[in-house]
């Protein structure tokens, strides 16, 4: 038992299995990219057709971000960074807090960058010599005497060490963050005309309903347009109730959501919900103007018993821009019905109705908002692993460890040696090197 | 004084094109006729350049104030190429400056005229200034895009140098031990496509991050796997892959130069090819 535990143990704690891992992760979560996810069955059907949607279906293909086997790609990743950390942290701090004071003479032959300098005067001069040299140019150096000689230690760059392990730890910490925001959050939408309110949405994914802990009521919406019709801003004036009580009350827009009780709501899309009222010009055979505003379906009395009434409304009818359809009755029945363009008030300009015109002004349109609900719990873990993350990447990348030994033997009293290892970056530490070498060869006589 | 009228910002990076492409011919005939003066009067003139495609995107930002539109020239196909280009020759200048490696400047300067051209001249790329959609409207946008267009440019001289290590690795091994002289090291250039993938691969974090916490801010969702959001996961892990095999695995020279110059295909599609090919909330591409 122990020895599966232990194959096992072995197995995740690979960096050769991470590799495999994320280039796993890699290709399969390109396939995602280029089959559009989450649409309709009957818009996959059409374009892949019968037989092939099925084999794409069977393996989770349009939805594959959520598939098990994506998850489970994902997770076996989480806990192959998980052991590599656990099976390699141990080590690291043992080793940080016991360096290497003096290595064995004849391992320094070993070592890529090494030199050996003469030296005239005595040892004890040599020592301070240095100690004084390496303290100004590089660091204290750690002293220690041994049976062969005396030895001196010198570290940088420790904390590149744990830099890995905090960057493997953050994505730890952003994928139980992401584990809590799926199994307590969730993501909805609500679209509200302006003075519904409501306590229920439905989630994105599933189309679920949800009962809220507090109702939303929608006070107002207002969307702006730059001239080439382009949306410039779009705002809805919110309340949050709890029972008849307002609690909140707040108008948000795209980029400035509210929050109440861990619930955030986001003004997400708007959409059109038709036009509430249309100003009107009516103007009569002697050119008196009338200026009126009518409601949908609302009987407008010209004279006698002619009425008129708008029947339907378009915010583009044909790309001509807003029109309206207006029906004319004769006591009370519909006789006729034609258009007027906003644009073009000739268009229909001539037409009259019992010597009397009417021009198409403007119609006020009314929107319902989009609201994106959403309650994500494991946010702030997400937050924090991010920041983490940065941190690790700076530590392991912008420091990096490397240790010199300088080694003054008993036997000979004229040379010593230098030597040095850096963890990463040896080119670098190359160059270091040298600079230390031609400072100390510059101060020692 | 150049009058500010609403052409000064195209016509002055109309003219920083050019100028690039006169840099562009100094470095190619330093790098044929080895001459150090032709490298240093490119390196000149693509400051130059520089210097005018600044003063153009300056221009273009004060334009849309005026235009009271207001924002940071990054937000569509053409600002976006010629955002990059301005991104790739500032981080060439600075290496340049660290490196002295004046060698790059070849295809640096290339690389910059040819997202100039391409954001100048093409039928397809709009260089209107345009007002902006209300989601665009956040101080995340320009953190978000300066992050991750610095770090496209990191990893573009990483491949520049790559290339570099190659040639220089191939011309070693086909004349016996000779090396180019007008190249740097293969160490340099082994060591420095690593520091630049590195900074790269830390800006590129940064960029997610900051697009993950805009995505959070304004839709309440901090990572729903948009083409882009997860072409730039794929980008991230590619380098990550490149991280480990240099490190646990010790990967450098051939190997690692190859392998960043195949990297490098993935910054270009997460930047272009995601919105030309794939749809999605990046879709500038669509214009």
């Amino acid at each position: 038992m122990d020895k599966i535990l232990d194959k096992v143990w072995r197995f995740f704690s690979s960096v050769k299995l991470a590799i495999v891992l994320i280039l796993s992760i890699v290709g399969t979560a390109i396939i995602g990219t280029v089959i559009q996810q989450g649409l309709p069955v009957e818009e996959y059907m059409q374009h892949y057709g019968a037989s092939t949607y099925k084999l794409l279906n069977f393996f989770d293909l349009f939805d594959m971000y959520h598939s098990w086997w994506f998850e489970l790609l994902l997770i076996l990743f989480i806990v192959n960074i998980t052991v590599c950390s656990l099976e390699r942290l141990p080590a690291i701090f043992k080793m940080v807090k016991n360096p290497k004071l003096k290595i064995p003479a004849d391992k320094i032959d070993a070592f890529k960058e090494k030199r050996t300098i003469h030296y005239s005067g005595n040892k004890d001069e040599l020592l301070s010599t240095l100690q004084n040299k390496l303290k100004e140019i590089y660091k204290e150096p750690v002293y220690t005497a041994t049976e062969e000689g005396d030895f001196l230690y010198l570290e940088k760059g420790r904390i590149a060490r744990f830099g890995p392990y905090v960057t493997h730890i953050s994505l730890i910490i952003i994928f139980i963050g992401a584990l809590i925001g799926s199994f307590f959050g969730f993501d909805a939408y609500v679209n509200l005309v302006p003075g519904d309110s409501t306590a229920h949405v439905r989630t994105t994914r599933g189309n679920k309903d949800i009962t809220l802990p507090f109702t939303i009521q929608c006070n107002n919406f207002n969307v702006e347009f730059y001239n080439s019709g382009m949306p410039k801003a779009y705002k809805s004036d919110l309340s949050i109730f709890n029972g008849d009580h307002q609690i909140a009350h707040k108008v948000i827009d795209v980029n400035q959501p509210l929050t109440y009780k861990g619930i955030t709501i986001y003004q997400a899309s708007y959409g059109q919900a038709g036009a509430s009222s249309f100003d009107v010009i009516v103007t009569d055979s002697q050119n008196k103007h009338d200026d009126v505003s009518l409601n949908i379906n609302q009987l407008f009395h010209i004279k006698d018993d002619s009425y008129i009434a708008v029947l339907d409304y378009s915010s583009n009818y044909q790309g001509f821009g807003p029109t309206i359809l207006v029906g004319v009755y004769k006591g009370k029945k519909l006789q006729s019905t034609s258009l007027y363009l906003q644009k073009y008030p000739d268009f229909h300009g001539a037409e009259n109705i019992d010597g009397y015109k009417i021009r198409f002004i403007s119609a006020k349109e009314s929107y319902y908002t989009g609201l994106q609900v959403s309650k994500d719990p494991g946010f702030p873990y997400v937050a924090t692993g991010a920041i983490i993350l940065i941190i690790g990447l700076i530590m392991s990348f912008f420091s990096y460890r490397r240790r010199i030994w300088i080694f003054i033997p008993k036997k000979n009293e004229h040379t010593f040696t230098i030597a040095g290892v850096a963890d990463r970056n040896k080119y670098s530490f190359e160059l270091e090197f040298e600079r230390i070498v031609n400072e100390i060869k510059r101060g020692v006589k | 004084m150049i009058p500010m009228n609403h052409q000064t910002n195209t016509l002055l990076l109309s003219v920083s094109t050019f100028v690039y492409v006169g840099a562009m011919f100094l470095y190619l005939f330093g790098l044929v006729f080895k001459k150090k003066l032709l490298d240093i009067a490119g390196f000149v003139v693509f400051m130059a350049a520089f210097l005018i495609e600044s003063a153009g995107l300056i221009a273009r930002w004060i334009e849309s104030y005026r235009l009271e539109y207001g924002h940071i020239p990054i937000t569509n196909l053409y600002e976006s190429l010629i955002f990059l280009s301005w991104t790739v020759a500032l981080t060439y200048i600075i290496v340049e400056l660290k490196y002295k490696m004046r060698k790059l400047g070849f295809p640096v300067s290339l690389t910059a005229f040819i997202f100039m051209a391409y954001a100048s001249f093409s039928p397809n790329v709009n260089s209107r200034i345009e007002p902006l959609v209300p989601a665009l409207k956040s101080n995340w946008l320009t953190f978000h895009v300066v992050t991750s267009f610095f770090g496209y440019a990191f990893f573009a001289l990483a491949f520049g140098a790559s290339i570099f290590y190659l040639i220089g690795d191939w011309y070693t091994k086909h004349t016996n031990g000779k090396v180019l002289s007008y190249l740097p090291s293969t160490k340099i250039l082994d060591d420095m496509s690593y520091k630049l993938i590195i900074i790269g691969e830390v800006l590129l974090a940064i960029g997610i991050i900051t697009g993950a916490a805009w995505a959070d801010y304004a839709w309440g969702r901090y990572w729903s796997w948009d083409p882009k959001e997860t072409w730039s996961l794929i980008t991230f892990l590619v380098y990550v892959v490149y991280i480990h095999l240099r490190y646990s695995w010790g990967w450098h020279g051939r190997a690692a130069a190859t392998f960043a110059i195949l990297g490098f295909a993935f910054v270009l599609f997460t930047y272009l090819g995601v919105n030309l090919v794939l749809s999605g909330l990046h879709s500038y591409g669509k214009a």
